[in-house]
């Protein structure tokens, strides 16, 4: 049981040019109370090929986590075009919004992301430099694409479960199916708001 | 016979692993290789064939597994689905008020009912394949892959045995109908039967499975509803494959179910036990019940079990116990294994699904099954075997109601948890120093991102820009010290004024409330410690005579230095034969000089405004004016009345001042020489000094009008100085003789430590002994509401203790405590029930006479508690039916006659409110009585749906939630404009205050911040 479902998201300022921050307006349930923050972070793939120009946009922290429904925006910055190839910048690329809870990644949401100049004649004939104040993008917000990983949210209560309880090669499992590989993301790519 | 295929039950055209229809016959729940549990309306597949609205078909998709769901079970209560899957943990899925949300991304539809996992197993380590919960719900046995049996308690959700015997995969698992057993099916071709009560193995059978070929998704075994027989599948005898039957007791098999063509993956009973009726017509069978039929009937009414049996050979097979050929054989309904079979709880509808993605279900009637036993009849059936099941299972829950309720009554009990807005008020205005808000941008404000990002240092703002949006997020975004960016989120669901009204606060606002609403709570907490201090310190001073004046916690703070009265009763031979004489044990003399302040706050003005003071200043006149000739026996007291340092009056009275009692209509000095001079606010002396014949000792008065007096020789008057008319006029030599018996004192003298009005406005005395009266005035005598008559209570030591009395009446049973603790002899005894029980009803009493109604809700609870923990169903018959009233006819006939009529209300709460909310669910803690309560709950909605809507309590009877305005204050309360006229806006502001005086000690006494119940009390007075 996931203790945390994303009810929606409503992406706000869509389409916007490049530079304009992103903003999400994301509402969730909580089914049961947890002790630590939910952690939201927004990722920029930089580049299909390589995971290592994908920006860290945004990671914040919310909480206190109790039953009910809440929603709140998630505010970040517009990626860094110096961090990404000029060839990539233009064109299709992908944007993630991912939750976690103790470094424990459950859900992650994939929207497409096109940019294009909003001009008819550079979209015709881009420039060799690209012009990064007239690029427009435009977030594919009618298919997101909702991955869920089961992780244990009370991990105490596994313990209490006593002498029968399961043999932790199973919690390393679930612990395989969670967070981790995302994280790798260094959190100096922060950028402030 | 009627078969159907609703293909519109799919599970995305993957294969359907598990079916199961809810107890009560209105869904029932598939679980399939997508994932995902469905939950669907029976009426769409009702046997009338009435297809409703496609869209009411499916009424939830449940998305919380990460694996094909293997097993799909619901409690016999029908609350829960259990669905276990090959993600290793089960799932326990409850509705939840509200409609049904949309999973985001999905593209589906919303569900229909909002159906949520409320609680999740964990502790397999392999695929969950089979469950079953036991025969009262109370515990769910799942088979895993893991070669276990996993034992769950459903309270916990925690798992309390696992069952490690078998050698393969555990494929099936079945719960004994008596609970004494379950059994569980493995690969390893072996049943394990286990003793519920140890976890104990008790048998390993070893039989027909032997032989068995193949490898299959189930074993999915049987337990016959009358017990006797277990259904094991994936049996082999040449050259068909088998369903072996075991008998109870002997646990082997004893014969087969033979014919399928291929392994047979599960069976299932029918819930009831069926017979065969002489005729075959609907009509008699119906009749032959009520008669009795079965008694007449011969060999052919022998009572038999229907089972149905599907297979890998796609064919599902229906037999009897009652014949060897089986009545019905279902071909060709599938294209590929079936997996599962459910019975409908009227017996006659089978639900069976299937690895090729679908389900058909089969509607039978009478004529081919035969009649189905009432459950009564099976119970007999049970009880006759198996002794009184109902007394191995008095935990069954019999209506998903007695669950409801349960869970009330524990969140009743529980310790109040904080809420969650609390806590988050606390968590916003601790940080206000590096709290930030940054404002919400919408589209029209993205252009001047800078100037907000300014702006954004700037808690103020935050009211000016959430404005600016139609539908604007109100969050808090503010940083940690590790410099993250923290959000807390806004609650969807609550009012949005109330949001606003957080984020327009800022930090240090936002401080003020809790502050302010805490520091009454706080100080009452604080003060009963320091006053309970001082009443033993007054104790050891009445052997000295030297008693210290002391605060008392009501509002109407008093002072009294005579402490402690010794009423004498004189002997006849002394005198005047029978009368009273009233001794202060303290020492009058030598008191000359004694300042007396009392102050009073005026709430209105918040707690900058100075307090309004009297003061009794005792002048020796013998040295300035009067002259040598009166030295000895003249004083005068001046008494002054100030509000910080400002003169308001003052006043000189000839005598010594013993009481001083105020409040915002009037003041009142009593004096030494049995005279009572009555003030206005304003100090004009009301009426001519009052002749009491002797000295006031004790003097209290309400917040109106009301003033009461005790003089040394015991008498007690009542007035209404308003009407200027005398209430009540008695005497405490009641309490004299009914104390003889009680104190260890000398014979004829008593005691008193105050005497007091009570919130309900009756007078209250409090002897030395600790004991409490209460003067009731329909009555006109003293009631005792506290007393140390049941040290042996269960309650005499837990009530309230450690924490802060709430009430009058516990504040009262707090000082009987503390003042018997201190005897030696006292020991603890233990208790027998009774006298818990009679503790309880005369608490009860009590709290009702002194009309405290949160009291008097606490000891209701704990009464019915009591009594249903003991099961006393005659006194909780009886309880109930007071609160319910007389029957709904006859209720209009009887209101008419006045004397007989049955008031709804009890200290202005609805009977029926208090019967549902809290009678009920403090009954649900013991399932013995459940009987009574659905019993009880079916009157109560009777009589609501009768009921016109709820006209308000009459007149001017507070809610449960307030100190509660007595009803004896009534010609106060239904004259609230006389009052205001006279003394507008005072009336509600200021605390009344009373100081006694009679010993030569200074004294200073601060009118405390009242408590929040008094608080509410005084709003109440203002809104009436």
């Amino acid at each position: 049981m996931s203790s945390i479902n994303i009810t929606n998201v409503t992406v706000l300022d869509n389409p916007a040019p490049f530079v304009n921050p992103f903003q999400f307006e994301i509402s969730y349930e909580c089914l049961t109370s947890l002790k630590d923050d939910l952690e939201w972070k927004l990722i920029y793939v930089g580049s299909a090929e390589d995971e290592s120009s994908d920006q860290l946009l945004e990671s914040v922290l919310v909480g206190p986590v109790n039953v009910g429904n809440y929603r709140f925006v998630l505010q970040a910055d517009s990626p860094d075009p110096s961090k990404i190839r000029e060839q990539d910048i233009i064109g299709v690329t992908v944007l993630l919004l991912t939750c976690s809870y103790m470094d424990q990644e459950f859900v992650r949401v994939g929207y497409y992301v096109n940019n294009d100049y909003e001009d008819e004649l550079l979209r015709e004939e881009p420039p060799t430099k690209v012009l990064i104040d007239k690029v427009q993008r435009n977030i594919l917000t009618d298919k997101p694409r909702v991955t869920k990983f089961p992780i244990n949210f009370h991990p105490e209560d596994e313990q209490t479960v006593g002498d029968d309880g399961p043999p932790p090669a199973e919690l390393d499992d679930s612990d395989v199916n969670g967070e981790a590989q995302v994280l790798v993301e260094q959190p100096q790519q922060l950028q402030e708001t | 016979m009627i078969a159907e295929k609703p293909v519109w039950v799919k599970h995305e055209g993957l294969q359907i692993f598990s079916i199961d229809v809810q107890p009560n016959g209105e869904r029932f729940a598939t679980g399939g290789g997508d994932h995902k549990v469905r939950i669907w309306n029976m009426k769409s597949v009702d046997k009338d064939l009435q297809n409703l609205d496609p869209k009411e078909r499916l009424l939830a998709t449940l998305r919380d597994h990460f694996g094909s769901v293997n097993c799909v079970r619901w409690a016999k209560h029908g609350r829960y689905v259990a669905s276990g899957s090959d993600d290793q943990v089960i799932q326990i899925h409850e509705r939840k008020p509200g409609s049904g949300t949309t999973e985001f991304g999905s593209g589906e539809p919303p569900n229909v009912e909002n159906w949520k996992a409320v609680m999740t197993l964990r502790g397999h380590t392999a695929d969950v394949v089979d469950m079953n919960w036991s025969p009262d719900d109370s515990m769910l046995a799942s088979g895993s892959l893991d070669n276990t049996v996993h034992i769950w308690n459903m309270r916990t959700g925690l798992c309390t045995t696992v069952l490690r015997a078998h050698l393969s995969l555990v494929k099936g698992v079945t719960w004994d109908p008596i609970g004494t057993f379950i059994a569980s099916q493995s690969d390893d071709k072996t049943v394990i039967i286990w003793r519920t009560s140890d976890w104990s193995m008790a048998h390993r059978t070893v039989g027909h499975w032997e032989k068995s070929l193949g490898s299959t998704f189930f074993r999915r075994l049987g337990w016959s509803p009358c017990g006797h027989f277990v259904t094991t599948t994936h049996g082999f005898q040449k050259p068909r494959h088998s369903a072996p039957v075991l008998e109870r007791g002997e646990w082997s098999a004893a014969f087969d179910f033979l014919g399928h063509n291929a392994p047979i993956i599960v069976v299932k009973f029918n819930h009831s036990m069926f017979k065969r009726t002489t005729s075959s017509a609907p009509e008699t069978k119906r009749a032959g019940w009520s008669n009795g039929t079965s008694k007449s009937g011969g060999k052919d009414l022998q009572p038999y079990n229907v089972i149905a049996i599907g297979s890998q050979d796609r064919t599902i097979t229906v037999w009897t116990t009652a014949s060897p050929r089986p009545l019905f054989v279902a071909k060709h309904f599938f294209g590929q294994s079936v997996v599962d079979l459910s019975w409908s709880p009227d017996g006659y509808s089978l639900f069976a699904c299937s690895l090729d993605g679908t389900v058909a279900m089969i509607h039978f009637n009478p004529k081919e099954l035969g009649v189905r036993l009432s459950d009564t009849e099976l119970d007999e059936l049970k009880k006759s075997r198996y002794g009184d099941v109902r007394g191995r299972q008095a935990n069954l829950v019999e209506s998903p109601a007695q669950l409801l309720l349960e869970t009330a009554s524990t969140k009743l009990s529980g310790s109040k948890r904080v809420s969650s807005d609390t806590q988050q008020n606390q968590v916003t205005a601790k940080p206000s120093a590096n709290m930030e808000s940054t404002a919400k941008r919408r589209k029209s404000q993205v252009d001047d991102r800078s100037k907000t990002a300014e702006a954004s240092g700037d808690a103020l703002n935050k009211a000016s820009t959430s404005n600016q949006a139609s539908n604007p997020v109100n969050q808090k975004v503010y940083r940690r010290p590790d410099g993250r960016k923290r959000i807390i989120p806004e609650a969807v669901g609550v009012p949005q004024q109330e949001n606003n009204i957080d984020v327009a606060i800022n930090g240090q606002a936002h401080n003020f409330p809790p502050a302010s609403s805490a520091a009454p709570g706080k100080e009452d907490n604080g003060d009963f410690p320091v006053e309970t201090s001082n009443r033993d310190l007054s104790m050891k001073e009445v052997v000295v005579r030297n008693p210290d004046p002391k605060e008392r916690p009501r509002i109407t703070a008093r002072a009294t230095i005579t402490e402690s009265l010794v009423i004498e009763k004189v002997s006849g031979a002394s005198g005047r034969d029978g009368t009273l004489n009233v001794e202060p044990s303290v020492g009058i003399k030598g008191t000359s000089s004694t300042d007396l302040l009392i102050r009073v706050f005026d709430w209105k003005e918040g707690e900058a405004a100075a307090p309004v003071c009297l003061e009794a200043c005792p002048k020796d006149h013998a040295l300035d004016t009067i002259g040598a000739v009166s030295t000895s026996m003249v004083k005068e007291t001046e008494i002054s009345c100030k509000r910080s340092g400002e003169t308001l009056w003052s006043d000189r009275i000839i005598g010594r001042v013993t009481v001083l009692a105020g409040n915002p209509n009037f003041w009142a000095v009593g004096c030494e020489d049995g005279s009572l001079q009555v003030y206005t606010k304003c100090g004009r002396r009301a009426m001519p000094t009052m002749m009491m014949g002797s000295a006031a000792t004790f003097i209290d008065c309400d917040d109106s009008w009301k003033l009461l007096l005790v003089t040394r020789k015991g008498s007690l008057y009542v007035w209404d100085l308003f009407n200027r008319k005398c209430i009540l006029q008695d005497s405490l030599s009641s309490l004299i003789s009914s104390n003889v018996n009680l104190s260890s004192t000398v014979e004829g003298t008593i005691k008193v430590i105050s005497v007091k009005l009570s919130k309900s406005g009756s007078p209250l005395v409090v002897l030395a002994t600790r004991h409490a009266f209460l003067f009731d005035t329909s009555l006109m005598c003293w009631l005792r509401v506290a007393d140390d008559c049941f040290p042996a209570s269960n309650f005499s030591s837990s009530w309230n203790l450690g924490s802060a009395p709430c009430g009058e009446l516990a504040g009262l049973q707090v000082d009987v405590r503390k003042y018997m603790a201190r005897k030696p002899g006292w020991n603890r005894i233990t208790d027998d029930g009774m006298q818990t029980r009679a503790h309880l009803e005369s608490q009860l009493a009590s709290s009702l006479a002194l009309e405290s109604p949160n009291e008097y809700r606490q000891c209701l609870l704990a009464y019915v508690r009591f009594l249903a923990r003991e099961a006393d169903e005659s006194r909780l018959r009886e309880v109930c039916e007071s609160f319910l009233g007389p029957p709904t006819g006859m209720a209009e006939a009887a209101s008419t006659d006045t004397n007989l009529s049955w008031d709804p209300y009890v200290l202005g709460v609805k009977k029926h409110k208090l019967l549902r909310n809290d009678i009920l669910p403090a009954m649900a803690s013991n399932r013995k009585v459940q009987r009574l309560l659905s019993e009880f709950m079916d009157l109560l909605s009777e009589y609501e749906n009768t009921e016109p809507a709820d006209p308000g309590p009459k007149g001017s009877a507070p809610t449960i939630d307030c100190g509660g305005v007595p009803s004896s204050l009534d010609q106060m309360d239904s004259d609230p404009v006389a009052v205001t006229a006279i003394t507008p806006l005072t009336i509600e502001n200021e605390k009344p205050v009373s100081l006694g005086n009679s010993a030569a000690l200074e004294t200073s006494i601060t009118c405390e911040k009242p408590g929040s119940e008094d608080r509410e009390r005084q709003e109440q007075n203002s809104r009436d």
